[in-house]
């Protein structure tokens, strides 16, 4: 079931002023429910004009977008917007700078209660969100600054999952953290997706990360979407991903450097194991 | 040999926290290197940095910096030989212009203002920022902004230039145009790079690595000594670079070499692996 479509979007910035600036053309994009889903691009290639028109922030100049049974145009209603919100939740860059409570508990049932639920039903809503996270029950009653930052990061997107959303935007979720750190919220994002049953939007730089967890990928460059596709529909071709300003995720780099060198894949790999599985097998059955 | 940072048993603890930030520390930081200081996040490696800069009343042990002990009395001496480039340079900025900005140290020290518009103009140059001179800093990419924040410590002539996390929040494209520009400025101005970051990749550009945890130094070594050692790395919430990352994987079936593989060697290997099949 389709749970987002973009029909013939456009977005203009200020439009007729002299700081008129088109942000997104003719987006037209469809993204099922219940799938991971990676947008990239370069700096400035319209990634957060597209994730703000979702939830809500942002209205169309042309075209409508749908989220599940709400559509939205340039002529929709504050409140039709405000309806977009409350299938969507953004974990923003960094988003532990907007934390603010005493306590870590009150901090992540600040969401829910903001929307209208009591105290009682949004702490337990929180506390659900911090097993979900992996955060354990004992850091409730902390203050959410004398926190490490992997565990802060945490805090801010159980705050978000308390809101429980159907589709969960992540914009740039590991950006600042450490490599572990990193390796454990990309982790924590799969499983969710998969057990909570969400639609998981990812907006990255780390092709690795859209390599590895996305079944579809976005590819946006000057305010258009270029190419949607499979992983390993988009990530096969190098010399396009270079003209579009993207890095070559590193298994890919290596897998060409290799086939340069007479190694055959098929299917070409998007990981480190698929591409060694591969490897050692050319090498045993050459060997024999 | 120069050390042109010397620490000895550097200690220090935060006074509201338990345990020690930085424990019995002791490297030598020799002239011209670059020297990648590498730890997880909270191991400590920041307070390193500030402790080397003399921001840092530390409890036990001695830093030389060019063979100077750090005290009160020669600390804004011995400062002015070091720049320091933060994660984030919205952190930096104090200048409406980006020129302004650049020229903010320049005015501290005094400079004389037809001198200061020379520096400024070739610190910007420098970094590839000119075009940008009369520009808000606020409305720069990431990558333009950290050049900018280069720039302004550049124009300062120092030694030593530390660099805190400098291209961690850097999209992959501005971060390569910040190390190339890196590497050239270093060449430039013979400088000392001391470089604080937890992406291995950065890691094994260096001539030598300090590998931090807890606040202590559990090892130093070259880019070869240091990264062929996986599990630790792992163990340490660090990362394991590409070639070594493929060369692990195919341990259990394979005879692997057991030094440094970059990427490009590793390819070699297998190349030559999958000819002698043949």
């Amino acid at each position: 079931m389709a749970e987002i479509e973009f029909n013939q979007v456009g977005f203009v910035y200020q439009p007729g002023t002299p700081f008129e600036a088109t942000a997104l053309t003719d987006i037209n994009l469809t993204i099922e429910s219940n799938t991971y889903t990676a947008i990239v691009g370069h700096t400035g290639s319209g990634k957060s004009t597209l994730i703000q028109l979702l939830d809500g922030l942002l209205k169309p100049t042309s075209g409508s977008v749908t989220v599940g049974k709400i559509t939205v145009g340039h002529d929709s209603s504050n409140q039709q917007l405000a309806k977009l919100r409350q299938h969507v939740g953004i974990v923003f860059q960094f988003p532990e700078s907007q934390l603010f409570e005493e306590t870590v508990l009150k901090d992540i049932a600040f969401g829910p209660k903001n929307l209208g639920k009591t105290n009682e039903e949004a702490e337990q809503l929180a506390n659900q969100a911090m097993r979900l996270v992996g955060l354990d029950a004992s850091l409730a009653s902390h203050s959410p600054f004398e926190l490490s930052g992997g565990q802060m990061r945490r805090v801010a997107i159980a705050g978000v999952l308390a809101m429980q959303p159907q589709i969960l935007i992540l914009d740039e979720p590991t950006a600042g953290l450490d490599p572990r750190g990193q390796r454990e919220i990309m982790e924590l994002f799969a499983q969710l997706q998969q057990q909570q049953q969400l639609t998981v939007i990812l907006v990255t730089h780390q092709m690795e990360d859209a390599a590895k967890y996305a079944d579809q990928v976005v590819v946006m460059n000057h305010g258009a979407v270029v190419k949607t596709g499979a992983p390993r529909e988009i990530f096969i071709e190098p010399k396009w991903l270079q003209a579009n300003h993207l890095m070559v995720p590193k298994t890919t780099a290596f897998a060409q450097a290799l086939q340069h060198h007479g190694f055959k894949f098929d299917p070409f790999p998007m990981t480190v194991a698929e591409l060694t599985a591969q490897v050692s097998q050319q090498l045993e059955s050459g060997a024999q | 040999m120069t050390a042109i940072i010397s620490a000895k048993s550097v200690s220090y603890h935060y006074p509201d926290e338990k345990g020690d930030a930085l424990h019995d520390l002791s490297f030598d930081v020799k002239q011209g290197d670059w020297v990648a200081v590498v730890g997880h996040n909270g191991s400590g490696k920041s307070t390193l940095a500030k402790a080397i800069d003399g921001l840092l009343d530390f409890n036990d042990g001695e830093i030389f910096i060019d063979g100077r002990l750090i005290q009160e009395d020669n600390i804004w001496d011995i400062r002015r030989k070091i720049g320091f480039v933060f994660q984030n340079p919205d952190n930096q900025f104090v200048g409406a212009t980006v020129a302004d900005d650049v020229a903010f140290g320049l005015e501290n020290r005094h400079v004389p203002r037809t001198e200061m518009i020379t520096k400024v103009n070739e610190a910007l140059t420098m970094v590839g920022m000119s075009e940008f001179a009369d520009r808000e800093p606020a409305t720069l990419s990431g990558g333009q902004k950290q050049r900018v924040a280069l720039a302004g410590v550049v124009a300062m002539r120092p030694e030593i230039l530390i660099l805190d996390e400098a291209t961690s929040m850097l999209d992959p494209e501005g971060r390569e145009t910040i190390l190339t520009l890196l590497k050239q400025l270093r060449q430039q101005y013979h400088l000392t790079v001391l470089a604080i970051t937890h992406d291995i990749d950065e890691a094994a550009m260096a001539d030598h690595i300090l590998l931090i945890d807890d606040g202590r130094l559990v090892d130093q070594g070259t880019p070869a000594e240091i990264l062929t050692q996986g599990d630790r790395l792992l163990e340490l919430g660090l990362d394991v670079p590409f070639g070594e990352k493929v060369k692990r994987a195919l341990q259990d079936e394979l005879q692997v070499p057991k030094e440094y593989m970059n990427s490009n060697r590793m390819v070699d290997w297998l190349w030559q692996k999958l000819n002698l099949t043949k």
